[in-house]
């Protein structure tokens, strides 16, 4: 994933949203911002998956602490970039490729708190985060997968949504 | 990336290994537990990454290690740290596990960086996950208190004895109950102390202090966890497991777990002999806080005669506990001055039992009159009072049955009233005698209308309304 890739992520004229330009405010208010990950991926039918839910939830996510930083709520992919972390070429079916497109979130702070804290010193420097930020997302804001048994799940932002406008800093990391 | 020593490998045979879960996961795996197909346990933890490498940790764990870590009883450093295991792979990783492998090392635990370990606050406290409730059944013998055997080995294990061995190596049991009945009130105190202030800053009133120090109170309360017999022995811990999954709070999870070694180290260790360790004593400690953590204990330890030696739970070690003479006690606990000790008076209270003519106000009878009609009088300790009204100046409550509330009347450093109801969680305290039943009917409507139109607690909502429903209000004539 190259640097130029990142900073078209971070921008709302995203390469898939050309074709959709004469579309109702509605359909564009809904399109994911991502869309043009899936698309360069050839996921786009299949992502995000059928089963994914849209229902009103608070939702918590590891954070610089200035909740404004680009570093903040981007999806793995690009993020990967951005911190120079290899990517995992396990990215290779369509279930993977999908979910590095969505960000990864945590029901609750404790749960958020508790995976951090699972890792090493090494790693926490190294990824830079320090704070935790909390947020309610919706049926406006993008849709989600299913959480596993440790609270994580993947969130997929629609296009409009700035999340640095929805979260707030609730707590630190140490 | 840190450069392991050890032995490299052409490959690990991972093919049939069985992935049993993620246990903490950020855009992936960042712990995972897989099964060989001897059915061998093993974590595969990410230690470390730069622009074109994943370095992974991969060890053998027992199915107690993985159940004491899910149940949120040590932290992943100390499993790791744990010398259950004599090698541990590397691997360096350019694929994705299951993928393509760069590189495996095989290595001894020693070789593992400390930047690669945990840290210490490393706990999962997010509840054993669905999958691993069978396990417990397999890791805990049957028979086997597992809730006993955490808390002592979280415990401190106390030896008391007599110089002059008159009797052998027994004491008294009223000794014994004297140790425990102080040693419980000094470390009840301490942990009181020690959780206002790490705390306090969390809570919005003194009422939301108080309630959550009266649950603490009864949470941790020291319990004896072992004894011993030939020279008496006992080991005291505190329940820091039963909460954790219901108020998986961690940074107070490791509070509670700490606060018997917090304890041992601020309280227990401490040379008093020293003038230094007085001195800081002195200005960390105000006065009253001071006598009640440390005079309980002081107590203990400048009895004439009697020895105290403490150890861990491993009993490896006993260490003395120095005596403390009269003199030095009296320079961390002062005694009231002079002035102090002429102005305190002792009371008591009694009921009494006047014959009244029906429906008769007995505030408005005189001296004479109650003495007349004094049937007999008794002294009683922590009488009720009954409300049967509940009113302040714009609600009044009559009540299904009865509020009975227990009066309280303390001389500490200070003479006060308290009148409490633990059902209904209520609190109130006073110097003034007259002001007592008020604040305890402030409370209660206090509470009464935040419970009603709020249903967080329903428990507690369902107590209130027990006694208010149904409830008939009406706003007192001016």
């Amino acid at each position: 994933m190259s640097e130029n890739t990142s900073q078209e992520g971070a921008t709302s004229e995203q390469p898939g949203n050309s074709e959709n330009e004469n579309s109702t405010s509605t359909n564009e208010e809904l399109k994911f911002k991502y869309k043009y990950l899936m698309e360069e991926y050839g996921i786009e039918e299949t992502c995000p998956f059928v089963e994914c839910l849209s229902d009103e939830k608070k939702c918590s996510q590891w954070v610089v602490e200035d909740i404004n930083s680009e570093k903040n709520f981007l999806p793995k992919i690009i993020k990967h970039s951005v911190k120079k972390i290899p990517l995992p070429p396990s990215i290779n079916s369509s279930e993977t490729k999908c979910m590095a497109c969505g960000l990864s979130m945590y029901n609750t702070p404790n749960e958020a708190k508790v995976a951090f804290n699972g890792l090493n010193p090494v790693i926490q420097k190294k990824l830079g985060y320090t704070h935790i930020a909390e947020g309610t997302i919706n049926e406006f804001t993008g849709v989600y997968s299913s959480h596993t048994d440790n609270g994580h799940f993947t969130f997929f932002e629609y296009s409009h949504i700035d999340l640095k406008e929805i979260f707030k800093i609730v707590d630190t990391l140490e | 990336m840190e450069a392991i020593a050890g032995a490299k490998l052409e490959k690990l045979l991972m093919d049939s290994w069985v992935k049993i879960s993620d246990l903490l996961e950020f855009e992936g795996p960042l712990l995972s537990h897989y099964k060989d197909k001897n059915g061998t346990d093993y974590f595969i933890y990410w230690v470390d990454f730069n622009e074109t490498t994943n370095r992974w940790l991969l060890w053998k764990v027992t199915e107690k290690q993985i159940y004491d870590y899910l149940k949120g009883l040590k932290s992943l450093r100390t499993i790791l740290l744990e010398k259950t295991k004599d090698h541990v792979f590397f691997i360096d990783s350019k694929g994705g596990l299951g993928e393509q492998y760069n590189e495996f090392l095989l290595s001894i635990p020693n070789s593992i960086p400390e930047g690669y370990l945990p840290k210490e606050n490393s706990y999962y406290t997010l509840g054993v996950p669905k999958k691993y409730k069978l396990f417990e059944d397999r890791v805990i013998p049957p028979g086997k208190d597992y809730y006993l055997q955490h808390l002592k080995e979280n415990s401190i294990f106390f030896k008391l004895s007599y110089k002059e061995k008159t009797y052998g190596e027994t004491i008294t049991a009223l000794d014994a109950a004297e140790f425990l009945t102080k040693f419980s009130n000094s470390f009840i105190s301490f942990v009181e102390y020690d959780f206002i202030n790490k705390y306090k800053g969390q809570f919005q009133s003194i009422e939301s202090i108080d309630k959550k120090l009266r649950e603490i109170r009864d949470n941790l309360k020291p319990r004896v966890v072992e004894l011993e017999y030939n020279s008496f022995g006992v080991g005291i811990s505190v329940d820091f497991i039963s909460e954790q999954i219901n108020n998986p709070d961690l940074g107070f999870m490791n509070w509670k777990k700490n606060i018997i070694n917090t304890y041992k180290e601020e309280v227990i260790k401490q040379d008093f002999k020293q003038e230094k360790t007085r001195e800081r004593i002195s200005q960390k400690y105000e006065v009253g806080i001071r006598s009640k953590i440390f005079g309980p204990f002081l107590d203990i330890i400048s009895k004439e005669g009697f020895e105290l030696q403490y150890s861990d739970y491993e009993r490896s070690k006993f260490h003395e506990v120095k005596k403390l003479n009269k003199k030095l006690k009296e320079n961390i606990i002062p005694k009231h001055t002079p002035e102090q000790q002429k102005n305190q008076k002792n009371t008591e209270l009694v009921t009494i039992v006047l014959e009244v003519e029906e429906g008769q106000d007995i505030s408005s009878m005189s001296k004479k009159e109650i003495k007349k009609s004094l049937v007999f009088s008794e002294p009683v300790e922590n009488p009720k009072r009954n409300f049967h009204i509940i009113e302040n100046k714009n609600i009044r409550l009559d009540l299904k049955t009865p509020i009975v509330a227990t009066l309280v009347v303390k001389e500490e450093d200070q003479h006060y009233y308290k009148l409490i109801n633990e059902e209904l969680n209520i609190e109130v305290k006073s110097k003034d005698k007259d002001k007592i039943g008020i604040l305890f009917q402030e409370e209660f409507i206090k509470n009464y209308n935040y419970y009603k139109d709020k249903h967080e607690d329903k428990d507690l909502l369902d107590m209130v309304k027990a006694y208010t429903n149904p409830v008939k209000r009406e706003t007192p004539k001016n």
